[in-house]
């Protein structure tokens, strides 16, 4: 125990170091096993994130104002269509439940992952630019143990806003259903809840996958703009790059080496995320249209092989670097 | 030049010495064609306080960087506790027991004290119980933030960043507290504080590594030391074993050839008692033939006077020379105010005095086999 010399604590003017009336408690010893450290190291992650509000309001009410434009345009034009005497029924299924849902997945798949990656660059390159890293690193904690811990904390706040987004949406959509819009109700079943949960986990995976490029670039170029940009450039370039690909496809079927590269989008990300979301909504509620370029199979390998990569390449990166700042 | 102080027979009383806490062998790191640290052994015994010292860009916080695991090493190893640092587990098992401030401390700004210290917390496994909470109410009484702690971290001035960071590595009641200039930013009374609050960590048997530019702070609060120039160790040992390198007696004369004629008379008379001196060059373009500094024991100043009176050489003046860990740490470093320019003589010289004013190493007759000096001008 600190001997006290000095009675003397803060006393208006500079604090003091001397020591004060405050007994020295026990210290405490490191507990629990390594899930429950590996537990507190992922709340602490999400604790993180909480903390800086600024950025979560600021995302979360672009998130918010975004799709409450998006379903007061669907209402807007529901009334004007409507007054024309004209078919209303698509309108309708998008502002009542289940169909509203389809529309908060939509809003979330686009919008909200540019949003969740901008918060997932904030919080992975803000570690290097405060140089909090070392905070973590000195105290003993692995370098692969705090990666794992950003991914699952990445992957919880992925599943916390599609929820949230999912819930909101479907809120809306009992609130139309409500209104007298429709005149079907959809009654909860075991097939509904089960489409839900998949196209939750589907819209979940697509947010995760885009916020581990954040994490990839960020641990790279140990920066804030480097990992908020570096997953909106891969965003931009992967849409570009398939809609080339895709051009290429329709004029390459002689040719061996261009219909080569016209399969080249059937192992894009986008692609395979996007793929697993329209088939987690191929359900009986019809939460999704279209068909999906690839097999659910070819898509769920293609997107682990994807998040493998960002994570590997990322603790490769942690793990051999030298943390000077 | 590479000289290791010579070894004297230990005591019949002697202790043995404490366990090695911490210790490098070979240490080395590189950036690229940069070398950083160079072949750096030290040992930290417990119950030390430690102090690295060395000038800007010596390679101080680098070698804290690698006790920490911030930074590879590229050859050498690190052990702590009796474990080898190579292996991941053993040193992540190693730093729970260690607190440690390197370089300015760094928090998180948008997180107030109390959660910046929570975190710390959580780093260093602890569960967010009563008594963790109590703990770190307890750390920031320690350092004073008590009435600061609800406040985010940005707003904090530089001192008291500085304190929050001795806050975090008290937090664990660490074995070995490592600090990295723990007294930067701080006011005269934040220093003393520090210097404080070192002693009594040391006191309840906490081994202290520091390193600081502040060598009156050091020389006041701590036992051993390591000095390291451009990487390389060029000092370690006792700060006690290190001054008596420069202690002795101090003579000063009035003609030019006064020293080299006082060493002439000193090495002809080979009194046992005085076996080596070094021109100086104190303060100033003296040309270093001005002063002698002889390494006898302070009681026979005047028995050097006699002598020197008897063979036609009169000082100036004669006085007790005590160096400071300052003057010494310059005087290696090379930035000296008072620089042994050559040894005048040693009993061990076959050869008359000369000035020479060419870097030598003086060994302290009554150093301690865990004392060396490498390479310096001492």
């Amino acid at each position: 125990m600190i001997a006290p010399t000095t009675p003397t604590g803060p006393t208006g003017g500079a604090p003091s170091l001397a020591p004060t009336s405050v007994a020295e408690p026990a210290a405490p010893t490191p507990g629990g096993s390594w899930l429950a450290e590996f537990a507190r190291l992922v709340r602490w992650e999400l604790f993180l994130a909480w903390r800086r509000r600024a950025m979560m309001i600021t995302l979360g009410s672009l998130l918010l104002v975004g799709y409450f434009v998006v379903v007061l345009f669907q209402y807007g034009l529901y009334i004007s269509v409507g007054a024309d005497g004209q078919t209303t029924g698509g309108l309708v299924e998008n502002l009542t439940f289940p169909g509203a849902v389809s529309i908060g997945g939509g809003y979330v798949s686009y919008v909200g992952v540019l949003l969740f990656v901008v918060l997932a660059g904030a919080l992975i390159g803000s570690e290097y630019s405060y140089s909090t890293l070392r905070l973590s690193l000195a105290r003993g904690v692995g370098r692969g143990r705090l990666l794992a811990a950003q991914v699952v904390a990445l992957a919880l706040m992925a599943l916390g806003l599609t929820a949230l987004m999912l819930t909101l949406s479907g809120l809306v959509g009992l609130l139309g259903t409500a209104t007298g819009l429709s005149q079907t109700n959809t009654t909860i079943s075991a097939a509904l809840v089960g489409e839900l949960i998949a196209y939750w986990l589907a819209l979940a995976l697509n947010i995760f996958a885009y916020a581990l490029i954040a994490l990839w670039i960020g641990t790279l170029s140990r920066s804030v703009a480097g990992a908020i940009a570096g997953p909106l450039v891969f965003i931009v370039v992967e849409v570009v790059a398939g809609d080339i690909l895709m051009a290429i496809a329709a004029v390459s079927e002689r040719d061996t080496m261009l219909n080569m590269i016209a399969h080249i989008p059937q192992y894009l990300l986008g692609v395979n995320v996007g793929a697993l979301i329209t088939l987690a909504g191929d359900g009986p509620y019809a939460l999704t249209n279209g068909q999906a370029p690839v097999s659910g199979l070819h898509a769920l390998i293609v997107c682990g092989v994807y998040c493998a990569l960002f994570i590997g390449i990322s603790y490769l990166a942690l793990a051999h670097r030298d943390i000077v700042e | 030049m590479t000289t290791t102080a010579a070894p004297t027979a230990p005591p019949a009383t002697a202790q043995p010495l404490p366990e090695v806490i911490l210790s490098t062998q070979g240490l080395t790191k590189r950036f690229g064609a940069r070398v950083a640290v160079d072949d750096l052994s030290l040992d930290v015994r417990r119950g030390d306080v430690f102090a690295l010292l060395g000038p800007n860009g010596s390679g101080k916080t680098t070698t804290l960087r690698m006790l920490l695991g911030l930074v590879w090493p590229t050859s050498g190893s690190i052990s702590a506790f009796g474990q080898d640092f190579s292996g991941d587990s053993l040193r992540q098992v190693a730093l729970r027991r260690i607190g440690a401030v390197v370089e300015q401390p760094t928090f998180y700004p948008y997180l107030n004290a109390r959660e910046n210290l929570s975190g710390i917390a959580t780093f260093a496994g602890l569960a967010a119980t009563p008594q963790t909470r109590a703990r770190i109410a307890w750390a920031l009484e320690q350092v004073g933030l008590t009435l600061r702690a609800g406040d985010a971290y940005r707003k904090y001035s530089l001192g008291m960043k500085q304190r929050l960071g001795i806050a975090a590595a008290l937090l664990t009641d660490p074995e070995l507290v490592i600090l990295d200039e723990p007294t930067n930013g701080l006011d005269p009374a934040g220093i003393s504080e520090v210097r404080a609050l070192v002693a009594r960590l040391s006191q309840r048997g906490v081994t202290v590594l520091l390193s600081s530019h502040l060598l009156y702070e050091v020389q006041q609060v701590c036992t051993r030391v390591a000095i390291i120039q451009m990487g390389k160790l060029i000092a370690q040992g006792a700060v006690s074993e290190l001054l008596q390198a420069s202690r002795g007696v101090l003579l000063s004369f009035d003609q030019p050839d006064g020293a080299q004629r006082a060493a002439q008379a000193l090495y002809q008379a080979r009194l046992p008692w005085a076996p080596s001196a070094s021109y100086l060059h104190a303060e100033g373009p003296v040309a270093g033939s001005w002063q002698l500094l002889v390494s006898a024991p302070h009681e026979r100043a005047a028995d050097l006077n006699a002598l020197l009176v008897g063979a036609g050489v009169t000082p100036a003046e004669v006085r007790r020379h005590e160096a400071s860990l300052e003057q010494y740490f310059l005087s290696l470093t090379g930035g000296a105010p008072l620089t042994h320019l050559a040894p005048a003589y040693t009993t061990a010289d076959a050869s008359a005095p000369q000035a020479q004013a060419a870097p030598a190493t003086t060994a302290t007759p009554d150093a301690s086999p865990d004392t060396t000096t490498q390479g310096g001008q001492a």
